[in-house]
């Protein structure tokens, strides 16, 4: 009985992971790179929309909007400073170029909010009940519908708009949708606002369901990578699956953890664990299509792996 | 003085390693802090006396190891051991995580490796049995212990350290400028064009992989034994990572001078970082306002040098394996 009460409580935490994943899918669908700042520009849109709830006369939802037109701001200055003159530069240079960017943003956070922990001034509401289950309106039933909300308008988006389609076009084949009349920098400069307001609403939704701490999103950032692998890369309805995946795992793992006094903190290695596996078996992901390197299987790695130890002189 | 030399090299031997497999073999290790804590752990367990019964909430950590071998004068033998379980440690851990991730895009194993460092600092500080969970581990030896002469004792372990640090990096010279080290940079260049001469890149990057590793573990160990305790909480964090990746960068990847130059400087910048405070009197609220802004420059500066000097400061030189050989009357060598 009560693993249903978990399954509820792992659900709306897969609705906020999706939230962080989708970005950074379309990040590493776009741009090509993993994205090492998307943990803190969600922590960023936590703080921001608590700042926007102080300025404009505490309104949540005008808070929350403030928060969206920051940190798509903050996306493309990034885009324009720093990621778009590392095109051609392969996967890693931008990905050092987002680790030094997650550290200022970490820390800028740490120096204008300080690390106490915060909470949005939102009111106490009484868990709606289920027969025996139970969810908060406020901090479970919003992030969870606005997490899958937000993939079913992205899919959307992607599928049936004319910017869905050139950031479909530019993801595929970056030459070709040039040549056909595409304007890339345009792609770019909304996939970087698309990508941060999403990662402002799931820092928004994570800061809603617990509390607002300047590490919040950096502790997340493995599992939205897990969830994008999972899924795989590129596929919005994949991020959903993998977060959902993620989402399940959570509720298994807590009721197992306490009655084997095990810490919860241990949950991390079941992501973890999930993403290698998919590695080894299917690199491409569940709906992810095989591309490039990514085709080769366990099978090659463990052929070469033997005749690496055992020798074959080449 | 003593303590900065010893600080810095081990920060040099890190830099060494993680050197071996950015500069050479082009694979991002997210990780560095994670392979180090594995060093330090394995160390700290197989060189300490049995741990203290539970007194005043200490759990106690599985040791006693450090009895088992002989202590010869001032030296104790139980570190050698120690060293080398956390280089093989480190290396088992290496190629566990290598294995999958190798032969995807690069960024795979930022990923992965980023990952278990997460979950290895996680174990460290759950697993109370092995590591006395939140607790540190103390008493954890020096390789020469001179009870009561603590200037003594703090020289001979840099000289210790430094030596270690002479060794490894002749051995690295050496190794680079070797075919292996060659074939190693091909294959960073351009592993497509490797793998058509006939070159194994993934074995090749694996082994350098591991050897990275093993000397991260090496590191740790040294770490530990420097530290004489050691701290889950507040020692292998990301940032520590992050700070090695600085140090690379600003003195050149695929540069082992440039690296050990790098750490020098790096741990210099940041010792007297701590000390200027108290020589200028800066008031107690500022220092972690200062730390904030350390790392918000750090990651500043690993952004310019991205943007601007992808080479670091001191670049790559070339190497030649030995003199090109001219064969008289007919074509030149190399």
């Amino acid at each position: 009985m009560a693993d249903i009460q978990f399954l509820l409580i792992g659900l709306v935490y897969s609705g906020i992971i999706l939230l962080g994943a989708l970005g950074v899918s379309l990040i590493y669908g776009v741009k090509r790179f993993a994205n090492f700042a998307h943990g803190d520009l969600m922590t960023l849109g936590a703080y921001m929309a608590l700042f926007g709830v102080g300025l404009f006369g505490g309104n949540m939802l005008v808070g929350v909007l403030f928060s969206f037109v920051v940190l798509a701001f903050v996306g493309i200055v990034l885009e324009v400073l720093i990621f778009g003159r590392l095109e051609n530069r392969g996967p890693i240079a931008p990905l050092i170029a987002s680790v030094g960017v997650s550290l200022v943003l970490q820390n800028v956070v740490n120096l204008v909010f300080s690390t106490q922990i915060k909470n949005y001034p939102v009111p106490l509401v009484d868990n709606w009940y289920f027969g025996p289950f139970f969810l908060n309106p406020i901090r479970g039933l919003i992030p969870l519908v606005a997490g899958y909300g937000a993939a079913l308008a992205l899919l959307l988006l992607l599928r049936f708009t004319k910017l869905g389609k050139a950031m479909r076009a530019a993801a595929d084949n970056l030459d070709l949708a040039r040549t056909s009349g595409v304007n890339t920098r345009a792609v770019y400069f909304s996939t970087w606002a698309l990508a941060s307001v999403l990662a402002a609403a799931g820092g928004v939704m994570l800061g809603l369901n617990t509390d607002l701490t300047p590490t919040m999103g950096f502790t997340v950032l493995l599992v939205l990578f897990a969830a994008v692998i999972l899924g795989g890369i590129g596929s919005v309805a994949g991020s959903a699956v993998g977060a959902l995946v993620i989402g399940i795992t959570y509720a298994l793992f807590y009721p197992f953890a306490i009655q084997f006094n095990v810490s919860t903190q241990w949950f991390l290695a079941v992501p973890f664990g999930l993403m290698v596996l998919m590695l080894i078996f299917r690199p491409w992901g569940l709906l992810g299509k095989p591309v490039g390197r990514e085709t080769r299987s366990v099978l090659t790695d463990l052929r070469e792996t033997f005749h690496m130890v055992f020798g074959r002189r080449d | 003085m003593a303590f900065f030399v010893s600080f810095s090299c081990i920060y040099a031997i890190l830099a060494i390693g993680l050197d071996l497999q950015w500069g050479y073999g082009g694979m991002f290790n997210a990780g560095v802090a994670g392979f180090w804590a594995i060093g330090a752990y394995t160390a700290a367990i197989l060189t300490t006396p049995p741990s203290p019964p539970n007194v005043f909430g200490y759990p106690g950590h599985l040791g006693g190891f450090g009895l088992l071998f002989p202590r010869i004068g001032a030296f104790q033998t139980s570190v050698l051991v120690g060293m080398g379980g956390a280089m093989v440690l480190a290396a088992v851990f290496g190629f566990l995580i290598a294995v999958p991730t190798l032969r995807l895009r690069e960024d795979y194993l930022a990923i992965a490796t980023l990952g278990l460092a997460e979950i290895i600092s996680i174990t460290l500080q759950n697993w109370q049995p092995v590591t006395a969970g939140m607790f540190d581990i103390f008493s954890i030896p020096r390789p020469f212990d001179f009870p009561g002469q603590f200037v003594l004792t703090e020289v001979t372990f840099s000289a210790f350290v430094v030596v270690i640090l002479a060794v490894v990096y002749f051995l690295f010279e050496r190794m680079s400028r070797s075919p292996w080290g060659r074939v190693l940079r091909a294959v960073r260049e351009d592993e497509d064009a490797a793998m058509v001469l006939g070159k194994n890149s993934f074995a090749l990057k694996m082994q350098s992989f591991v050897i990275g590793c093993a000397l991260m573990g090496l590191a740790g160990a040294l770490f530990a034994y420097f530290q004489r305790t050691i701290d889950p909480l507040s020692d292998f964090t990301a940032l520590d990572t992050f700070f090695i990746w600085t140090v690379v960068f600003v003195g050149g990847s695929g540069n082992h001078k440039g690296a050990i130059a790098g750490a020098f400087v790096f741990y210099f910048l940041f010792w007297f970082g701590t000390h200027a405070k108290d020589w200028l009197g800066v008031p107690a609220a500022w220092s972690t306002v200062a730390i904030y802004v350390t790392y918000i420059g750090i990651g500043v500066v690993l952004i310019l040098l991205v943007l601007f000097r992808p080479r670091g400061l001191f670049p790559e030189p070339r190497k030649v394996s030995r003199r090109p050989r001219i064969v008289l009357g007919g074509r030149g060598g190399s």
